[in-house]
């Protein structure tokens, strides 16, 4: 388990994260988004005056270009993984996290938050550019039942010194009396994030936590809410002011798409906070946003389990919802055991997920860290007429595009960038790379002449070939 | 400072730490490919090989030289043509088109003062193989030139055609040319000059200067000259001197010229060969011939040659980079001048020529899928087989931005079109035909058609967010390279924000 | 000589070791020429056998390995035709009397024909050469064989066309 502060401080030393000091004539938010979009490292808002914040830490580069580390890396230094682990790697992680069937040891340990903030307000939490009130964002809301503490994520408005408008999973919220009370944690160890986020992408959360195997990892300790890590920055303790609130949010996290939600409004009876606290927020519905690549990691984790039990094989290598394509596509990587494998494959990820209604099918040999291999792929090989499969349009429309939310039903269309498995060997056509292309004894010579002429090291398996 | 010569780009890439020069012995079989792909791979500086084994005249091998950075692949040919450092793709697209309106007609200079003269081969001195031509990939048909001018008689200009087709070197004085029916320079020797039974005059600039390496990639309207196009593209004429055994002119400062003619009714075998869109592609087929009858060059010529097949997925090349930073801005200027509101043209990163994305406004309804059809009977006829329609307020050269929009604007339902529909030609150059379905073609059409389709990945809806306030933007990006992050990553910095060298 | 060739299945003739003209590639220079040549699985049935690498497949990544044997390179240029056409026009109005002005090969000739392998010198002569240009120069055989056909074919279009 890995504390958020001293994830920062990890993060730090692998230089990939920059602090910046006050004063900041731009809004948090706005230089966030703006080192996302430059697949920039992570940010730490040192502030004389508020919270100091965090920004990209839970997301990374973009997957456009060939670069030194992977959108999912941060995240699997927070998990206590290597940086260079598999994409496959982190999103078992990630799954072990949820539901543990009976065999999760909850640990609890002593409140790491031990003074009070006068107020919310007091926190100066970032407020995107045209918002009125500062926002809430990558929150872990606890709320307690008989059965355990429930977790779901968070976010919303902090309207004045002790109300918050908030959204939070249907699924939690009616967990919740009229008065009954919710706290906030911010600042929590990375796996508690992560499994907050896959609990809510697998409608698990009436699983008490204490069931999940996060509890195994992360020590807990209660709060006038539920239990939440012990290791959190930041806690706000409230109550419930009004459970059907009639507000609006310009805004919405990317958990919620797939993942109906309510709003809350919230008093704040309490704000607890480490000594010296710092707290991440996410530039919501900006591109690369830490909620959005968490939510399309929880989401691929969870279908690349559910793909992998259903026929008692594990054809499929990988799944990946990468963020640049904000939750609408989903790839996935596989072994096309017969012709039409490839049909049964993406009917059961259209039927495991309502987020998205497109999906890409690639060659199980294809790496995750290749994107822009595939990106070329769908065009060049597979066939334009018969490859790009669509079906009847009386699906249930996905849930993420912007188009067709007036429920009316639409169609499904899968890309076939997989080679035809009835096609003789021979049909295939050998890939131009340095692999391929040249016999080894040329490769020898090659690398040599290279690197005599440079100082670097050459990374070969940078895409993995 | 404008270059007028291959030898002067050259140089413009050394002084700025961009070119590498290899002086320890390297051969032409494969190893300066195989050295030229770990450059692409590695967003290197572009190798110079100037000791290759096995070479009878005192030639250099040059890597992928028009191949640009990652981040920004037109910065080479930028710096080229003297245009300010141009951070932003759109800005650069738009200098281009600026200068594309202004052709210059070329100039014609004497033999005498003409650099590509310096050394004359004609008839029984004419040896092909005396150049170390590369062998590029394991399992070629042969070795090649595939970065070059083909210069062809145009009855239109007296400058010629200028166009791009690949050459296998067979021997002394013969080499293969993949002619594909359908293209102009081959539908010329096809259907005039062979039923005539008469031998079509050409010659093969290797190593000419970057504007005019730039306006052969381009699709100009009949009528004009791609010698005038490159003229605009430097703001100065190109000077061209004529052929020792032909009326064609070349242009005079090139590296090597190869002069020929291309045989009626007779054929080699052309291929295979690992092409443009990252695979092996063969079988052999049978092509047309070119008979070589004059080898003309400058002392110690440096001869470039791509890597084909390279400038696939996140990998960069010559012939990547020369579509983004030439065909491109050519396309947008063609669109317009044909009526359309486009108002950027670009390939996708992704892959070179195959698919491109268009940022458009849509006036009228219909509108998208006239631009479309007009632009597969034309110039995306072989090659081209998608587009992606996206708003004029989004970025076309930002692949994110165009995945975002057809991820959450192109519902399947209504917005992609002629997917299933099979009735267009397709050159057999790609890897999603049967053996069958590609048939024999020997002008270079498969005998299976293919669908040509587009998806239009424009918003039916305004959106919610609003745009973004670029001055605040601007300043956050100076906070962030104030802070220690590179200017490279950022599009708005002013003039102060930092330079990228 | 090289030490190794390749060549595409599709010009392979369809029995072994017959004797064709093809196109075939030195494997080290990569040079690319047309050849007679004969092929053949085991190295025994050629003469000065040489590997040779027989590419096939929709991308010729797949090969088999035989043997060839280079019995001749064909003149890269080819024939050319209109000399052939022009000196086969002049022929038909001139002598066809050839004088090879070698006292030695009138000695060799004449001992064939009195020693019965031969009507004639001329005879010897004709036979001879033919046999060494079948085998050695079959393309100018057939490019002359073409021209003549077509000098049988059309006397009318030729006294026309005014061919002297």
């Amino acid at each position: 388990m890995i504390p958020f502060a001293q994830y920062l401080q990890g993060l730090a030393s692998n230089g990939d994260l920059v602090t910046l000091e006050d004063p900041i004539d731009v809004p948090p938010n706005v230089v966030a988004a703006e080192a996302l979009r430059a697949s920039g490292p992570a940010l730490r808002y040192e502030r004389a005056d508020g919270v100091d914040l965090a920004s990209g830490t839970l997301s990374g580069p973009d997957q456009m270009q060939c670069r030194e580390s992977r959108p999912w890396s941060r995240l699997a230094l927070g998990l206590g993984l290597d940086p260079e682990a598999s994409l496959v790697s982190v999103l078992e992680t990630i799954a072990g996290l949820g539901p543990a069937g009976g065999d999760a040891e909850p640990t609890y340990a002593g409140q790491a938050a031990s003074h009070t903030v006068d107020s919310v307000q007091e926190l100066r939490l970032p407020q995107a550019t045209d918002d009125v009130w500062s926002s809430l964002t990558l929150g872990v809301a606890s709320v307690s039942t008989a059965e355990g503490s429930h977790w779901g994520p968070i976010y919303g408005s902090v309207i004045s010194d002790d109300k918050l408008r908030v959204r939070t999973p249907a699924a939690l919220s009616s967990l919740l009396d009229d008065d009954g009370t919710l706290s906030i944690a911010l600042g929590v160890p990375p796996a508690a994030l992560a499994a907050t986020y896959l609990l809510a992408v697998t409608r698990r959360i009436e699983v008490p936590v204490q069931a999940c195997g996060v509890a195994d990892d992360v020590p807990l300790v209660p709060t006038n809410g539920g239990l939440v890590p012990s290791a959190t920055e930041l806690v706000v303790e409230t109550t419930v002011a009004d459970r059907r609130p009639d507000f609006q949010s310009d805004r919405r996290e990317a958990w919620e798409h797939g993942v109906s939600s309510m709003p809350l409004s919230l008093s704040v009876e309490r704000v607890i906070a480490t000594d010296d606290p710092v707290i991440p927020f996410s530039p919501v519905e900006r591109p690369l946003a830490d909620d959005l690549q968490l939510a399309g990691l929880a989401t691929a984790a969870t279908l690349y389990r559910r793909v992998n039990d259903y026929w008692g094989i594990s054809p499929v290598e990988w799944v990946l919802l990468p963020a640049e394509a904000e939750l609408g596509i989903c790839f996935v990587a596989t072994d096309v055991l017969y012709a039409g494998f490839e049909w049964q494959l993406t009917n059961l990820l259209f039927t495991f997920s309502s987020l998205f209604d497109t999906v890409v099918v690639v060659d199980e040999d294809v790496s995750p860290r290749d994107l822009g291999r595939v990106l070329g792929d769908i065009w060049v090989k597979a066939h334009p007429s018969r490859d790009w499969i669509f079906s009847e349009p009386s699906a249930p429309a996905a849930k993420r595009p912007r188009y067709r939310q007036d429920g009316t039903t639409g169609a499904r269309l899968y890309v076939n960038a997989a080679w035809d498995p009835r096609w003789e060997d021979s049909y295939i056509a050998p890939r131009v790379s340095f692999e391929q292309s040249f016999p080894k004894s040329v490769h020898d010579a090659a690398r040599k002449t290279w690197t005599d002429c440079h100082d670097t090291v050459l990374d070969d398996d940078r895409n993995g070939s | 400072m404008v270059t007028d010569s291959f030898r002067e780009y050259l140089q413009l890439l050394e002084d700025a730490d961009d070119l590498v020069s290899i002086s320890e012995l390297v051969s032409w079989d494969l190893e300066a490919s195989a050295v030229t792909t770990l450059a692409n791979r590695n967003d290197g500086e572009v190798p110079i090989f100037e000791s290759v084994e096995e070479t009878a005249i005192d030639a250099a091998l040059v890597g992928d030289p028009y191949r640009g950075p990652q981040c920004r692949p037109w910065e080479f040919l930028a710096r080229s043509f003297g245009l300010p450092d141009v951070r932003s793709g759109t800005a650069y697209y738009e200098a281009v088109v600026d200068r594309l309106r202004s052709p210059r007609e070329p100039r014609v200079v004497d033999r005498d003062s003409a650099a590509c003269k310096e050394a004359v081969h004609v008839g029984a001195e004419v040896d092909l193989l005396s150049i170390p031509w590369p062998y590029i990939h394991q399992g070629d048909g042969g070795r090649y030139s595939n970065l070059h001018t083909v210069v062809a008689p145009d009855p239109e200009t007296q400058w010629g055609h200028w166009s791009n087709h690949r050459m296998m070197l067979h021997d002394d004085a013969l080499a293969s040319l993949l002619f594909l029916a359908g293209e102009q320079v081959p539908n010329r020797y096809y259907y005039e000059y062979e039923p005539r039974d008469e031998p079509m005059p050409v010659a093969v600039v290797i190593g000419a200067e970057p504007a005019v390496q730039c306006s052969t990639e381009m699709w100009i309207p009949t009528g004009r000259s791609e010698a005038a196009f490159a003229g605009g593209l430097k703001e100065d004429p190109v000077d061209l001197v004529p052929c020792e055994t032909s009326d064609l002119f070349v242009p005079a400062t090139a590296e090597l010229v190869i002069e020929g003619r291309v045989l009626p009714n007779e054929r080699l075998d052309e291929g295979p060969f690992g092409d443009y869109f990252g695979y092996m592609n063969g079988p052999r087929r049978s092509m047309p011939v070119l008979a070589v009858d004059a080898i003309t060059h400058r002392p110690e010529p440096r001869v470039p040659f791509c890597v084909e097949g390279t400038g696939v997925g996140y990998g960069q090349n010559s012939s990547s980079t020369l579509q983004t930073a030439a065909a491109g801005p050519d396309a947008t200027l063609g669109l317009q001048a044909a009526g359309f509101d486009v108002s950027l043209a670009v390939p996708w990163r992704f892959t070179s020529r195959t698919v491109w994305v268009i940022a458009t406004d849509r006036p009228y309804p219909g509108y998208l899928h006239e631009l479309a059809n007009f632009i597969f009977t034309t110039w995306g006829m072989l090659h081209i087989d998608f587009f992606v329609f996206v708003d004029a307020d989004v970025d076309p050269l930002n692949p994110r931005a165009v995945l975002t929009a057809i991820a959450l604007e192109s519902d399947p339902d209504a917005d992609f079109h002629q997917f299933g529909v099979e009735r267009m030609p397709k050159v057999p150059l790609n890897i999603y035909q049967t053996p069958d379905e590609k048939g024999s073609a020997d002008v270079g059409t498969s005998k299976a058609k293919t669908a040509k389709a587009y998806i239009d990945a424009t918003t039916d809806r305004p959106t919610a967010n609003g745009s973004e306030d670029e001055a605040l933007r601007a300043r956050a990006q100076e906070v962030l390279v104030d802070a220690g992050l590179s200017p490279e990553s950022f599009d708005l910095l002013g003039d102060e924000g930092g330079e990228s060298e | 000589m090289s030490n190794h060739y390749i060549t595409a299945a599709e010009h392979l003739p369809d029995e072994e070791t017959t004797e064709t003209t093809l196109q075939i590639t030195d494997a080290e220079t990569k040079r690319i020429f047309e050849a007679r040549v004969r092929i053949a699985r085991e190295p025994d049935d050629l003469t000065d056998p040489r590997p040779l690498r027989v590419v096939t497949g929709p991308h010729e990544n797949v090969s088999e390995e035989r043997y060839v044997e280079l019995i001749d390179e064909i003149d890269s240029l080819g024939i050319d035709d209109d000399l052939l056409r022009r000196l086969a026009s002049e022929q038909e109005t001139t002598s066809n009397i050839v004088n090879t002005r070698s006292d030695d090969l009138k000695v060799v000739l004449r001992y064939l024909v009195e020693s019965e392998q031969y009507d004639s010198t001329a005879e010897a002569l004709r036979k001879i050469a033919f046999q060494y240009l079948a085998e050695n120069r079959s393309d100018l055989l057939e490019a002359y064989e073409d021209v003549r056909t077509e000098f049988e074919a059309d006397p009318l279009r030729r006294a026309l066309a005014g061919d002297e």
